[in-house]
């Protein structure tokens, strides 16, 4: 039996949450200063209450867990799961307040997707949301894809040793420098920069397909925070289909795919290091999948005739693919045309891509390139292992920074990560089965769900029931945090209620 | 804090920027690359 946690344990982890709702709370100046500079009054007021209340709840939890104890693994991981679900909730007034929501569950849904850079939404009249409550949604979307953890350590974290403790609770383990806020700062570094480049890219994008100067400034903006987070939102219902624009297409597809990269990756390449890019196994994974799966997916629209010919072929399934792939969720399609139009080949192809993954330590969710390499290396490990004397012995290796040999560890650790994502995807589609939808429609979003792509068929609405909606908030949450974070909260607050007292 | 910045910390921000840009164009063409192998697949997937 566990045991029951000390007070010194919740004051821990209470005052690191605390922090992370103030970074949250702070991050509420942007679209208040948007509100402002569009005069939108109403959003304005919107904004303020929800900077005020997080603001507050953020300060009182600080200053309630104030001590001088240093975490331990145990409280970086369930001060992870926790904040997740705090930003959560405060994070959601602005969206209720709005009136876009039919009720909190509906904008706890979306704070949600957005910080986990999943990308489904129950917004109602999305055509027609304020500018400031846009700006909100993508910015929760791109600090999601760095992490609410990252972004408290950036500021209001002093304690080195802890502070990594923090970070590897939520599901990055990546050290870019040997000081974990210097990593943190890195991480902000390379998204900044590119984000000027995207914005600036899809802002002459925008301009050269006839939208107003500040018009295609902002969507540009937005729509590059949103694909470099992997993360999939749109300021419009008909998502990147509304521009209908092969070059809007390109630049998406090419800043969703660097999105998915590893930040360690990046570091890499930016500091000179530029034959990391093709020897890497998580590059080299993704490639290799993607382009499995891609053949696979056109195959299957070529079957059935759907599209007709190869550009039509490149430019919605070859994109849906690396859409999925990459986590994104960008659509050039309605979501029913993949129910009713694709075929069962190319969603299955969907559904393997969206569970995969990008990239470790990046925005992108699933079950990671790297893992898929390191259980592929034990395969032909274990081949080789056959084939040779059994007195032989070899190691594998693999390139990942460096030349790496494989270990037990390594591979039981991505072994376990798998497991759970699949384990936790058939349970989310069992969820959608059972609230009577079509078993492939209820395994599409699951797969949407868990690996945090944002990609619809259909089922995510405001009419689903309660329920589901809950599940999917969940599964979100979990697999964002590659499920280690979700299971140490769960075990802390079941010790709490039942443990073994100390 | 002097707000002095010597000129090899000029020099190392000028080198830092320069590997950045170069760095973005390697993951660029990377990505660019990924399009054309699906550009390709798609013709195959066309073609079969």
């Amino acid at each position: 039996m566990l045991d029951r946690p000390r007070a010194g344990d919740w004051k821990i982890v209470c005052a690191y949450t605390g922090k992370a709702l103030i970074g949250v709370g702070a991050l509420h100046a942007l679209p208040l200063a948007t509100a402002l500079a569009c005069a939108e009054w109403a959003s304005l007021v919107d904004f303020l209450a929800g900077l005020g209340a997080t603001m507050a709840a953020g300060c009182a939890m600080a200053l309630l867990g104030k001590t001088e104890r240093k975490p331990s693994w145990m409280h970086g991981m369930v001060t992870g799961g926790i904040s997740w679900l705090a930003v959560m909730v405060m994070a959601a007034i602005p969206y209720w307040l709005s009136g876009h929501y039919l009720s909190y569950l509906d904008a706890m849904f979306d704070v949600m997707s957005g910080f986990t850079t999943t990308g489904l939404t129950l917004v109602q009249d999305l055509d027609h949301l304020s500018v400031s409550l846009n700006m909100w949604r993508h910015l929760l979307t791109f600090v999601g894809g760095q992490g609410v953890i990252v972004l408290a350590l950036s500021f209001l974290v002093k304690d080195s040793a802890g502070g990594y403790k923090l970070y590897v609770g939520e599901g990055k383990d990546e050290r870019l420098f040997p000081s974990v806020f210097h990593t943190a700062k890195a991480i902000w570094k390379i998204s900044l920069v590119y984000l000027g480049v995207g914005a600036a890219a899809l802002w002459l994008a925008g301009l050269s397909i006839g939208l107003g100067p500040a018009r295609a400034f902002l969507h540009g903006l937005w729509i590059y925070m949103a694909a470099w987070s992997t993360g999939g939102f749109a300021p419009m219902s008909q998502n990147i289909l509304y521009y209908h624009s092969g070059l809007y297409e390109a630049l998406t597809l090419v800043f969703f795919i660097v999105g998915s990269f590893n930040f360690a990756l990046h570091h890499a390449v930016w500091s000179g290091n530029r034959r990391e890019i093709y020897r890497n196994i998580e590059t080299v994974s993704f490639a290799t999948t993607m382009s499995l799966l891609a053949l696979l997916g056109c195959r299957g629209l070529q079957r059935l005739g759907v599209y007709p010919d190869a550009v039509s072929l490149f430019r919605k399934g070859f994109y849906h693919l690396a859409s999925a792939h990459t986590t994104t969720g960008y659509m050039t399609l309605y979501p029913r045309q993949l129910a009713l139009e694709w075929g069962d080949l190319a969603l299955l192809a969907m559904i393997a891509a969206m569970l995969v993954g990008g990239s470790a330590c990046s925005t992108a969710g699933g079950f990671k390139g790297l893992r898929v390499g390191i259980i592929w290396k034990a395969v032909v490990q274990d081949t080789r292992r056959l084939l040779k004397p059994s007195s032989a012995v070899f190691t594998q290796g693999f390139h990942y920074h460096g030349e790496r040999s494989l270990g037990e560890q390594q591979l039981r650790s991505a072994a376990l990560i798998v497991i759970m994502y699949v384990a936790m995807f058939a349970l989310i589609a069992m969820a959608g089965t059972a609230c009577g939808y079509p078993f492939l429609d209820a395994a599409f979003e699951a797969a949407s769900v868990t690996g945090n792509v944002g990609l619809s068929i259909g089922v995510t609405s405001a009419a689903m029931p309660a329920p589901l909606k809950l599940v999917y908030i969940l599964g979100m949450w979990a697999g964002r945090l590659e499920f280690m974070a979700v299971l140490a909260t769960i075990a802390f607050v079941a010790a709490a209620l039942r443990g073994k007292r100390r | 804090m002097s707000p002095y910045v010597s000129p090899r910390q000029v020099a190392e921000r000028r080198q830092s920027g320069r590997r950045a840009a170069a760095g973005i164009l390697v993951e660029g063409c990377f990505a660019l690359s990924l399009l054309g192998l699906g550009y390709l697949l798609s013709l195959l997937a066309a073609a079969l």
